[in-house]
C-alpha cells in the first residue's frame, strides 16, 4: 500500500457498523448504520454501497483497514472476516487498527498532545478503555468498571468512530513507514479478572485479528474439578 | 452448458468447513475443527467456536481452492450456511462468505444446514429420487424429513421433544468416563460388549406415544435411565462394564431410529431414506439401517462417514442444486437464523 491509492476502511467493534473508502483527492464516501444485533446483514450491503458511490472499480482498492476492536466480540468478528475476506479475494493487504487509536486520533486533530481517555460500551455494565497522550497510545486496551478507569486530570473520549479517522491513522503509519506487525494472536491474561492484553504491540499496524479482552465464558474441565 | 462451480461454507458449529463442487463433483472438502480445543471443556463452547473459525476461515478457504485446483474468481456461485446453528459461530461464515460474494461479484445462497446433510448424498449416491425420507440425526438435531425436491420443498415429518441423539451420545460417554464427542468413542465401546445385556428404555415407541408422537424421538429419558443403571453399579464396588452398557445404550437409540424411519417408509410409502448427521456416522446405525431395511425393499443411502459429519462439501452440495436449478440467490443482507426452519431450504 504506497503512493496514492485508495483505501476501504471497516469497523464494527461498537453497535456502529462503519464503513469508508478514502480514494486520494477525493472526498471520502461513508456510509454508517447504528444496528448492535446486525452487523452481519449489513456490513457487506454498507461496503457494497460505498464501493457504489465512489464510482470505483473494486479491482481499483489499494487495501483494507479494519478495527481490531476491543468490542463485543460477535459484532467485532464481522468486520475483521469481512476485511479478510475481501483482501484474500483481491489480493490486497489488510491491517487491524486498534479501534481506540481511530477514536484519539480524530480528537487529536483539532486538540493535539492531551491527555485523553477512549471509551467504548463493553456490555456487562463494563467499559473497554484506552488512555492516550494525543494518539500515542500509553496503556494497552482494558476492560473495567467505569469507576475503574484511570482518569485523574484526564479527559474522557466517549464518541463514535469514523472510519475515515480509521482510515487515516493508518495513512498516517504507512506513511511514517511503520511495518506491520506479525503474530498470530494478542495473549489474554486471565490472572487479571475478565483478562487483560498483556502485550499490544506499540504501534498503529497490526495484523487483523480480534482484540479479545475477556476469555471465553466457560470453564474447562480441569478447572472445573 | 457446464457444470457450476460453488464454494460452500459451514460453520454451524464446531467445524469451519470448505467445500468446492462442480455439479456433483466434489473437488475439495477441507476443514478445520475446534474440537480439541473444546474437549477441554468437556462439550462446544460457542464462544471457543467462534473464535477459532476466524482464525482458520481463510487458511482453509485456501487449502480447499488449492486442492480443488481451481482459482478463485473461477466459482459460479458461493453457498453458506444461514441457520440453523449457534448465532455467533454462523456469522462468521456468512460474514466470509457475503464478503466473498461482493468482492468476487458473485451470487450467494444462504442455506439451510439440515438440507444440506441431505444433498450432499447426491456428490456419492447421485440423483434423489422425488420424493425421498431423510433421517438426520446429529450432536444438535433428530430428524425425520420428507424431502419433495431438495431445493425448495422438505417437510417435516418429526422431530426430537428433548435432547438430540447426538447429544445423548456426549452425555453417556461422561457418565462412561469416555472423551468428548462422545459418538466415535461408544461406538468404539461397544463393538466388545453385549447389546442385549441391559434393556434400556426406548424413547416414544409405546402403542399410545406411536399414535400421538409417530415420528418425534425423545432420548433424555433414556440418557437419564443409564445415568441411574451407572450409579446402582458404582454402589456394587464392582467395575463398570463400559462395554456391555455402551453396546446397550447404542442399540436402544438405533433401534428406534430405524424403527420409526422404516415406519415412516411404510406410511407413506416412500423406498428410499436417506441418513445424515454426524449420528450416521455409527457403524451400528449403518448396519441396522441397511439389513432392516433390506428385509422391506427400502433403500438406504448413507454418505462416508466424512461426509455425515459437519462439512463444507455439502453446503457446496447444495448451492450446486439450488444454482442449478435457477433458483434465485439470497438478498446480501440475508439474516443468519440459530432456528431456520427445516421447510426453508434458502435464506430469502
Ligand atoms: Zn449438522
Amino acid at each position: 500500500m504506497k503512493g496514492p491509492t485508495n483505501i476501504l476502511a471497516i469497523d464494527t467493534s461498537t453497535n456502529r457498523i462503519a464503513v469508508a473508502l478514502l480514494q486520494f483527492g477525493k472526498p471520502p464516501v461513508v456510509a454508517i448504520k447504528d444496528d448492535g444485533l446486525r452487523h452481519a446483514e449489513y456490513a457487506t450491503a454498507l461496503i457494497q454501497q460505498v464501493i457504489k458511490d465512489s464510482g470505483l472499480m473494486l479491482q481499483e482498492l489499494g487495501g483494507i483497514v479494519c478495527g481490531i476492536g476491543p468490542g463485543p466480540f460477535t459484532g467485532l468478528r464481522v468486520g475483521i472476516v469481512s476485511a479478510q475476506s475481501i483482501g484474500y479475494a483481491l489480493n490486497i493487504p489488510v491491517f487491524g487498527i486498534c479501534s481506540h487509536d481511530a477514536i484519539a486520533f480524530e480528537y487529536a486533530q483539532k486538540n493535539p498532545n492531551q491527555d485523553v481517555t477512549v471509551i467504548t460500551d463493553a456490555r456487562r455494565k463494563e467499559v473497554y478503555w484506552t488512555r492516550y497522550q494525543g494518539i500515542k497510545r500509553i496503556t494497552t486496551p482494558i476492560v473495567s468498571k467505569l469507576e475503574e478507569v484511570s482518569n485523574k486530570g484526564v479527559k474522557i473520549l466517549h464518541q463514535p468512530l469514523d472510519p475515515v479517522s480509521l482510515a487515516n491513522v493508518a495513512i498516517e503509519a504507512m506513511n511514517r513507514t511503520e511495518k506491520r506487525v506479525e503474530i498470530k494472536s494478542f495473549t489474554t491474561d486471565s490472572a487479571q479478572g475478565d483478562g487483560a492484553v498483556v502485550a499490544l504491540p506499540n504501534q498503529v499496524l497490526l495484523p487483523p485479528i480480534p482484540l479479545y479482552l475477556r476469555k471465553p465464558d466457560a470453564l474447562t474441565l480441569a478447572e472445573r474439578a | 452448458m457446464t457444470s457450476p462451480l460453488i464454494l460452500g461454507i459451514e460453520t454451524s458449529c464446531d467445524e469451519t468447513g470448505i467445500g468446492i463442487v462442480r455439479g456433483t463433483e466434489l473437488l475439495a472438502d477441507t476443514l478445520a475443527s475446534s474440537v480439541e480445543e473444546q474437549a477441554r471443556f468437556g462439550g462446544v463452547v460457542p464462544e471457543v467456536a467462534s473464535r477459532a473459525h476466524v482464525e482458520a476461515m481463510i487458511p482453509t478457504i485456501k487449502k480447499s481452492v488449492t486442492a480443488a485446483g481451481i482459482s478463485l474468481n473461477q466459482i459460479d456461485a458461493i453457498a453458506v450456511t444461514s441457520g440453523p446453528g449457534l448465532a455467533g459461530a454462523l456469522v462468521v461464515g456468512v460474514a466470509a462468505a457475503k464478503a466473498l460474494a461482493v468482492a468476487l461479484n458473485k451470487p450467494i445462497y444462504g442455506v439451510n444446514h439440515l438440507a444440506s446433510h441431505i444433498a450432499v448424498d447426491t456428490l456419492e449416491n447421485g440423483k434423489l429420487p422425488e420424493p425421498t425420507l431423510a433421517l438426520l440425526v446429529s450432536g444438535g438435531h433428530s430428524s425425520l424429513l420428507k424431502v419433495n425436491n431438495i431445493t425448495y420443498q422438505i417437510e417435516s415429518l418429526g422431530k426430537t421433544l428433548d435432547d438430540a441423539a447426538g447429544e445423548a451420545f456426549d452425555k453417556v460417554a461422561r457418565v462412561l468416563g469416555l472423551p468428548f464427542p462422545g459418538g466415535p468413542w461408544i461406538d468404539k465401546a461397544a463393538k466388545d460388549g453385549d447389546a442385549l445385556r441391559i434393556d434400556f428404555p426406548k424413547g416414544l415407541m409405546s402403542k399410545e406415544d406411536l399414535v400421538d408422537h409417530t415420528f418425534d424421538f425423545s432420548f433424555s429419558g433414556l440418557k437419564t435411565a443409564v445415568a441411574r443403571w451407572v450409579q446402582a453399579w458404582e454402589k456394587t464396588g464392582e467395575k463398570i462394564p463400559v462395554n456391555n452398557v455402551a453396546a446397550s445404550f447404542q442399540e436402544a437409540v438405533v433401534e428406534v431410529l430405524v424403527k420409526k424411519t422404516l415406519l415412516a417408509a411404510k406410511q407413506t410409502g416412500i423406498n428410499t431414506v436417506v441418513i445424515g448427521g454426524g449420528v450416521a456416522a455409527n457403524s451400528r446405525l449403518r448396519s441396522m439401517a441397511v439389513s432392516e431395511a433390506e428385509k422391506v425393499g427400502v433403500t438406504i443411502r448413507i454418505p462416508r462417514p466424512g461426509l455425515c459429519t459437519d462439512n463444507g462439501a455439502m453446503v457446496a452440495a447444495l448451492g450446486s442444486h439450488l444454482f442449478s436449478a435457477g433458483i434465485e440467490p439470497s438478498q446480501i443482507n440475508f439474516e443468519v437464523d440459530p432456528i431456520f426452519p427445516i421447510t426453508q431450504v434458502k435464506a430469502p
